[in-house]
């Protein structure tokens, strides 16, 4: 062993932190190095010179006594600790202050008010599924924006706003053929088909949380009753296959209420709605398609994942153009 | 018939707290943290008396006066109760609470020091200077001058050690606590612990040669 290399032992030599092997090593150096024997006496001396000098730290027996109380006097005034670890604990104490209950009550109300709002709004009557491809129908309204910015370029944009197809699209009556009429789809079965100014008068009224949910979910299931294909008018058995599967997820969506299940049947159903307009190629097809695709994007996207839920959107988007391209290109049907 | 019940109950209570104060001071410090965490709030006064001493004296070494030692273990105490909850069992009481004490003795003293003008700062800087040139002032001291003038020149020592040496060396000198635990405390490597220590006693020993004598009296190299 060097002396340098002895020298940077010596601190842990006196703290008898080697290893045996080190020590061993130190210790035959050292007999016979009078340099590094005269250093590890100074280091030793320097450390009785601390030990003997350092600030005293023992105030005296008074002073303990003393010290316990103060201390249990201060914790006697706090709140009991809690064992459900840091983040309980300190949330416990946070909420506990005047202020966060306060900041809180504002908070709850802004998003009660929030959601409302989000709840009440409605562009023009329609829902708010086909509200995206409102456009196509009703220039004169201008569709709601998606602000996702992970969503590819959608139809709700100015591109198809400006398509010249529209008065062809409102003047044919027939369901079967109409290109999402979003006053047809909001007034659902029955309903007179409506202009867009008239629609405006079909949005429910502002009213309690209830009402606007149940409004809603009833919108809902007119318009996909009013969308629904049954599975006897496919041709193919693998389209009929498929409109049978479509149904008996739906069926089994709406008795699912286990969140986890009605997730996983959502996904089902988003995967057979998508075969099913690639295949067919049907306006109403591809429309049911993207009413549960853009909506579920998030959580599709968590199973399929992103590229493939944007693709898929894409392509479906595509065919929707297509068939209104065609339907520029087809006769106007008389009434 | 509530005369006794009610002197049963006093001499109950008599008899029963200091019985319970002894049955605790027997418990580990984790059997004392659970009672704590489930009601038992009088027990952490266990832990206080078991470890008050050690936390003052490693913040009284790291700060300059009692009062702000005081102050900081019972801060530490104090801070140690609100975040029992997060105390992992599987850990020592004592490395947890000691890594509260040095947290908030090392605030401490940056605050200090930022509250602290130039003349201060200088002042814990040329520490080692000032500590030389004392020599010459100590011509034919009395013992309790030469003892206070050595305590101030081992207090400014290390008041003078830079931040991470100090606590690494304040913990195994004072503390004999064993290179592992300081590097627990510190959340630290060994090897760390290790290099700091002897970068901490090369230090001091610079500074404190002109005061040290091995144990016939004479100065290294006379």
């Amino acid at each position: 062993m060097e002396c340098g290399e002895c020298l940077d032992l010596l601190s842990a030599y006196l703290d008898g932190e080697l290893s045996d092997a080190e020590r061993a090593k130190a210790d035959a150096h050292l007999a016979q190095c009078a340099r590094c024997r005269r250093e590890l006496a100074v280091r030793r001396a320097t450390h009785r010179l601390i030990a003997e000098h350092a600030p005293p730290a023992d105030p005296g027996a008074a002073y303990w006594d003393e010290f316990v109380r103060r201390v249990e006097e201060r914790v006697r005034e706090l709140p009991a600790p809690v064992a459900s670890g840091a983040k309980a604990s300190r949330l416990a104490r946070l909420f506990a202050s005047p202020t966060v209950r306060f900041a809180g009550g504002i908070a709850v109300a802004a998003a009660v008010l929030l959601v409302a709002l989000r709840l009440t709004y409605r562009p023009s009557g329609s829902l708010p599924e086909a509200a995206a491809y409102k456009s196509a129908a009703e220039p004169e309204a201008p569709a709601p924006q998606k602000t996702d910015a992970a969503r590819p370029e959608t139809l709700a944009g100015a591109g198809v706003a400006s398509m010249p197809i529209q008065e062809k699209a409102a003047s044919r009556d027939t369901a079967g053929e109409t290109l999402l009429a979003s006053h047809e789809i909001a007034l659902a079965a029955g309903a007179p088909p409506q202009r867009s100014g008239e629609a405006e008068e079909a949005k429910p009224a502002r009213g309690g949380m209830a009402y606007l949910s149940q409004l809603h979910a009833e919108r809902a299931r007119m318009e996909e009753k009013r969308l629904l294909i049954p599975p006897e008018e496919a041709t193919d058995p693998l389209t009929r296959s498929l409109r049978e599967e479509e149904l008996r997820l739906r069926g089994e969506l709406a008795r699912s209420t286990d969140t986890t299940r009605t997730n996983a049947l959502n996904r089902d159903l988003a995967d057979v709605l998508y075969r099913l307009a690639t295949r067919t190629g049907d306006w109403r097809d591809v429309n049911r398609a993207l009413l549960l695709w853009r909506p579920q994007y998030d959580r599709l996207a968590a199973a399929f994942g992103d590229s493939t839920v944007n693709a898929r959107l894409a392509r479906l988007e595509r065919l929707l153009l297509e068939r209104i391209a065609d339907s520029t290109r087809a006769p106007v049907v008389p009434r | 018939m509530a005369a006794p019940s009610v002197q049963t109950g006093i001499i109950a209570l008599v008899v029963l707290i200091p019985w319970f104060r002894r049955a605790w001071e027997q418990c580990s410090d984790a059997a004392i943290v659970r009672l704590v965490l489930r009601g038992q709030s009088a027990a952490y006064a266990v832990l206080v008396r078991r470890y008050e001493r050690r936390i003052y004296a490693i913040v009284r070494r790291m700060v300059r006066t009692h009062e702000d030692a005081d102050d900081l273990a019972q801060e530490t105490f104090v801070r140690a109760y609100q975040s029992l909850g997060t105390f992992d069992a599987s850990r020592k009481f004592y490395t947890w609470l000691c890594r509260i004490a040095i947290n908030l003795a090392i605030n401490f003293t940056e605050k200090a020091r930022r509250r602290a003008t130039e003349s201060l700062d200088a002042h814990a800087e040329s520490a080692g200077l000032e500590a030389q040139e004392s020599v010459g002032s100590r011509s034919n001291p009395s013992a309790q001058a030469e003892h206070d003038e050595l305590s101030a020149a081992v207090e400014k020592a290390l008041a003078a050690l830079p931040e991470g040496m100090r606590e690494v060396f304040i913990l195994r000198a004072f503390d004999d606590l064993s290179y592992e635990e300081i590097a627990e405390i510190l959340s630290v490597p060994r090897g760390t612990v290790m290099s700091r220590l002897a970068r901490a006693r090369g230090r001091l020993q610079t500074v404190l040669r002109p005061f040290v004598r091995d144990e016939e009296g004479r100065a290294p190299g006379e």
